[in-house]
């Protein structure tokens, strides 16, 4: 072997024996981001979740350190209740959708059902929905008194009772159910449609019949999703607000959030034991999201072939039009019904008076977009902390991403599990912990913009950075390292190279955030004041106000915002599937 | 002077070595290549080279800077190596120029020295009439023709090429090479060229390296490989060769079965000693003429298989060796039929077996 003879070394520099502080010193860019975003996650993650523990080890009087909280939850059937009752609505949730999501899936996945691109665009309405303005209305369809469809009912048969009641168990778990159903339907039918059409043809080959077919090759194939969605719709039904506050509470049924709602309108508020009210709620949704995880773990099970399928499919025959109506019940009572009776009482002069032309009127959008101060904060508040916070959530969620899938330091898939933690932490708990952590010296962000915007940015902050982590993983490491070989550093690679590179994908990442923002109304619950309010807790605070009117108008104006807004996200992205913005779009190179 | 020397470098991923104190040195101006099996480590020694990995012992050195050592590691990005990737890796936002560019742009050049080493660049690689395209619109050829303008633009001190040409077909493959060999001949600058195709390094490498399980097995010119092989994984891994293991009765003769083999023996082994007796299928002759003293074999035939050019002939010898023989097409043989094998002594060569 030729090796020249070893050259008088040059001394090597200075020795730093601290591989941190050596990489502090080659890259201070490099440290100052690093540092930045630990600070911010540990101030958006952890010290809510830290004052939660804390303050749910303490009294809420004399503000020692107790277990008399967790004790009084145990011995207290008016706090044990609740906890049985969100069970219950969870449980009856999830079953439900995935009850009625299931089969939508199959039909419309793998049938000759007519009419399929329908039923599909009006479930992913329902799933856009806000579930308190489904809520919303429901009570005005079918509330005992007043709601519509019972005074139809009861001119058509001079009954004196309601046909009926949405102030239920039952009404709550049925409306919580119309709008879980998505989950289950979304999940479904993208694992059918991912599933290799040949596992069900080798099947048929054997003489098995489309039921057999169905029952023996399909299902279990399709289980692990269905598992998946029951689990995502039970999360669903326990961590509601919106839906059992406008339908349980006026009966004085109460659940784990609408009773944690109570503590803090309890005079002096019981801040510290609904601290420790949220702890069960935080370990059921843990729990289910590690379930789900190991579920889905087994992912490969579900996804065999990313095949293209072909256009055929099972023919149901005579079936067909039976299962239309079926799957039409869904969009019908989560989409057609409601949005139909929001618009003709938002349209109403006084609603009392019935739908008539000369009872029309555009004056209760005038009314909610001009005259009334309320409701235009409300308005322009959901815009501007729905920008700030996805723009936040995508800034640190991007970094956080580079730094966990490039592993700029050892240890940096801690900062990953810190960002992702929120998805387990119901929305209200994470109101409760914002408010605990927030409202005292040094930091009292109470009242500011600040503490929505923050408690937004961490409850999105795991769908940000799931998706930048996606982004990521599809540009090579190879682009980035091109420009390193060309003299750039890491600082300049990530600005040149990899953000443009990302920088289609997050702006859809960015909407993805902006939607649910808009009409999050759990998170922002225990955190608004009058002149902090947005458009979500705006409807909470009138609802009981009698106004219906008013109130239909602003939900109106809520949901065409969410529809803009996803509309421009279509038009956006079809833009960007022009030749040359593929171009941008294929940003692996591989 | 060398360009660039590597000393005693190993690196492990965990507690599994991926190399163990590797020596290697590249004079300046030589286009050397890096030569083995998928796995062998040649890719993780590039990536130490260029610095985008750190070693866990040893230290490698351009000139005379250290770039990695115990104490020290320059980032990649101020080693003055460029790099062309087997993906390409030509930034699909940024249009031919652009992506040219970008190195000269970041050492902040002069507009008007930017825009002539721009067009030096693209004129090296014939791309001026794409300059303003985007990548999704040219030919894997043309993107990897971007790259290597890219590299080469910023005029850097070694030039590291890893795969360079793997992922295109096989016509475009031949041409690249080609065309690499022109530019190193343009330019003289000091190349790595890691590659696991044989054919590619005989082509366009002054020098190769054979590398074997983290471990360099041979470095010499492309004709000093195929003639003198070290041991018997070049000589099998360099073009095609029947290797025979044997044990070493006296030099230049080795045990085979029952028979024992005359060659011209490379290896210094004692005698005893595990060797490999190679030679060439082109060479093995088969029914020659009678009177042969040394070397003839009778074998029945396996396999034969009409090439077109050549026919493939499998031989069983002696029940303990195959051989492989490239015999012209027009000679017909048929499955079990008896041959006589005859290894000129000339054409064989005697090497260390490089089982341990």
């Amino acid at each position: 072997m030729s090796v020249g003879p070893v050259i008088a070394r040059r001394a090597p520099v200075a020795g730093i024996a601290d591989p941190l502080l050596d990489s502090v010193r080659l890259n201070p860019v490099r440290a100052i981001a690093v540092a930045i975003v630990i600070v911010s996650l540990l101030l958006l993650v952890l010290r809510p979740l830290g004052y939660i523990a804390y303050n749910s080890l303490h009294d809420d009087l004399s503000g020692s350190w107790t277990l008399a909280n967790y004790g009084r939850i145990l011995s207290s059937t008016t706090l044990l209740r609740p906890i049985l009752n969100s069970l219950v609505l969870g449980l009856a949730i999830a079953a439900t959708s995935v009850f009625f999501g299931v089969p939508m899936a199959w039909l419309v996945a793998r049938t000759n059902m007519p009419a399929r691109e329908w039923v599909k665009a009006l479930t992913l309405t329902a799933f856009v929905t806000p579930t308190f303005i489904g809520a919303l209305a429901w009570i005005m369809i079918a509330a005992p008194n007043s709601g519509w469809v019972n005074l139809i009912w009861r001119n058509l048969t001079g009954a004196s009772w309601p046909v009926l009641d949405i102030y239920s168990m039952g009404g709550a778990i049925f409306v919580g159910a119309i709008y879980a159903v998505p989950f289950a339907f979304t999940i479904v039918a993208a694992a059918l449609d991912e599933m290799a059409v040949e596992l069900e043809d080798a099947a048929t080959t054997l003489s098995s019949g489309t039921l057999r077919t169905m029952l023996r090759i399909t299902l279990p194939l399709a289980a692990p999703a269905i598992y998946a969605s029951f689990i995502l719709s039970f999360i669903q039904g326990v961590t509601l607000f919106g839906v059992p506050a406008f339908l349980l509470t006026p009966v004085r049924i109460s659940v784990v959030t609408t009773k944690l709602a109570e503590f803090y309108q309890a005079f002096p508020p019981e801040v510290f034991l609904a601290a420790a009210y949220c702890v069960p709620l935080l370990g059921l949704t843990a729990i289910l999201f590690y379930v789900r995880k190991r579920l889905l773990g087994r992912k490969q099970f579900v996804v065999i072939s990313g095949k293209a399928r072909g256009s055929r499919r099972i023919d149901i025959g005579r079936w067909r039009w039976p299962a239309l109506a079926i799957s039409l019940f869904v969009p019908l009572v989560a989409v057609i019904l409601p949005y139909a009776t929001l618009i003709a009482i938002s349209l109403s002069k006084a609603w009392g008076l019935g739908l008539r032309p000369d009872n029309l009127t555009l004056d209760w959008y005038a009314y909610a977009l001009f005259r009334n101060s309320q409701t235009r904060t409300a308005i322009v508040n959901s815009l501007v902390y729905a920008g700030g916070s996805a723009t936040l959530c995508i800034l640190l969620g991007a970094i956080t991403a580079y730094i966990v899938e490039r592993r700029l330091f050892r240890g940096a898939a801690w900062l990953g599990g810190l960002a992702s933690a929120p998805i387990v932490i119901p929305g209200i708990v994470l109101s409760v912990g914002f408010f605990a952590a927030y409202t005292q010296p040094p930091l009292r962000l109470y009242g500011t913009a600040a503490i929505l915007i923050a408690a937004f940015t961490a409850t999105f902050l795991p769908i940000a950075y799931a998706h930048a982590g996606t982004l990521l993983k599809g540009i090579s490491r190879d682009l980035e390292r091109a420009a390193r070989a060309v003299g750039a550093g890491e600082a300049r690679t990530f600005v040149s190279i990899t953000f443009p590179l990302m920088r289609v994908g997050l702006l859809s990442g960015w909407l993805l955030v902006f939607i649910p923002v808009t009409r999050e109304l759990s998170v922002a619950i225990f955190l608004v004041t009058p002149s902090t309010n947005v458009m979500a807790t705006l409807i909470y605070n009138f609802q009981d106000g009698g106004n219906y009117e008013a109130v239909c108008a602003l939900s109106v104006v809520l949901l065409i915002v969410t529809f803009m807004v996803v509309l421009g996200t279509r038009y956006v992205s079809t833009r960007l599937s022009s030749p040359r913005a593929q171009s941008l779009l294929q940003g692996s190179a591989t | 002077m060398n360009a660039l020397r590597v000393l005693g470098l190993c690196m492990s991923y965990g507690p599994v070595p991926v190399f163990d104190g590797i020596n290697l040195a590249v004079p300046d101006g030589t286009l050397l290549a890096l030569l083995g099996p998928s796995g062998c480590g040649k890719s993780t020694l590039l990536q130490l080279i260029a610095g985008f990995q750190r070693p866990s012992a040893g230290e490698i050195w351009a000139g005379d800077e250290c770039l990695s050592g115990p104490h020290v590691l320059v980032p990649t990005e101020r080693r003055g190596i460029s790099m062309v990737f087997q993906n390409y890796a030509v930034w699909p936002h940024m249009t031919v120029a652009e992506n040219v560019a970008f190195g000269l742009k970041v050492q902040r050049l002069a507009s008007s020295d930017l825009r002539q080493k721009l067009a030096r660049a693209l004129e090296m690689v014939r791309l001026e009439s794409l300059r303003d395209r985007y990548p999704a619109e040219l030919s894997g050829g043309q993107q990897q023709r971007v790259a290597l303008a890219r590299a080469l633009a910023v005029e850097p001190k070694i030039l590291a090429l890893d795969e360079p040409l793997s992922n295109l077909d096989a016509n475009l493959r031949e041409e690249m090479r080609f065309e690499i060999r022109r530019v190193h001949d343009l330019l003289g600058i000091t190349t790595l060229y890691v590659t696991h195709d044989q054919s590619e390094a005989l082509v366009t490498a002054d020098r190769i390296a054979v590398m074997r399980a983290g471990a360099l097995m041979q470095l010499g010119t492309p004709k000093d490989l195929f003639e003198h092989p070290a041991n018997s994984f070049v000589a099998s891994f360099i073009g095609n060769n029947n290797v025979i293991a044997g044990k070493l009765e006296e030099r230049g003769r080795v045990r085979v079965g029952p028979s024992s083999l005359i060659g011209i023996d490379t290896s210094g082994a004692p005698t005893g000693a595990s060797v490999a007796f190679c030679v060439r299928p082109s060479r093995v002759r088969i029914d020659p003429e009678p009177d042969i003293p040394v070397n003839v074999l009778r074998g029945t035939v396996l396999r034969s298989a009409y090439l077109g050019e050549s026919r493939d002939l499998l031989i069983e010898v002696d029940k303990v060796a195959r051989i492989r023989a490239a015999v012209p097409a027009s000679r017909e043989f048929v499955t079990g039929q008896q041959v006589t094998v005859h290894l000129p002594v000339e054409s064989c060569l005697i090497v260390n077996s490089s089982e341990t």
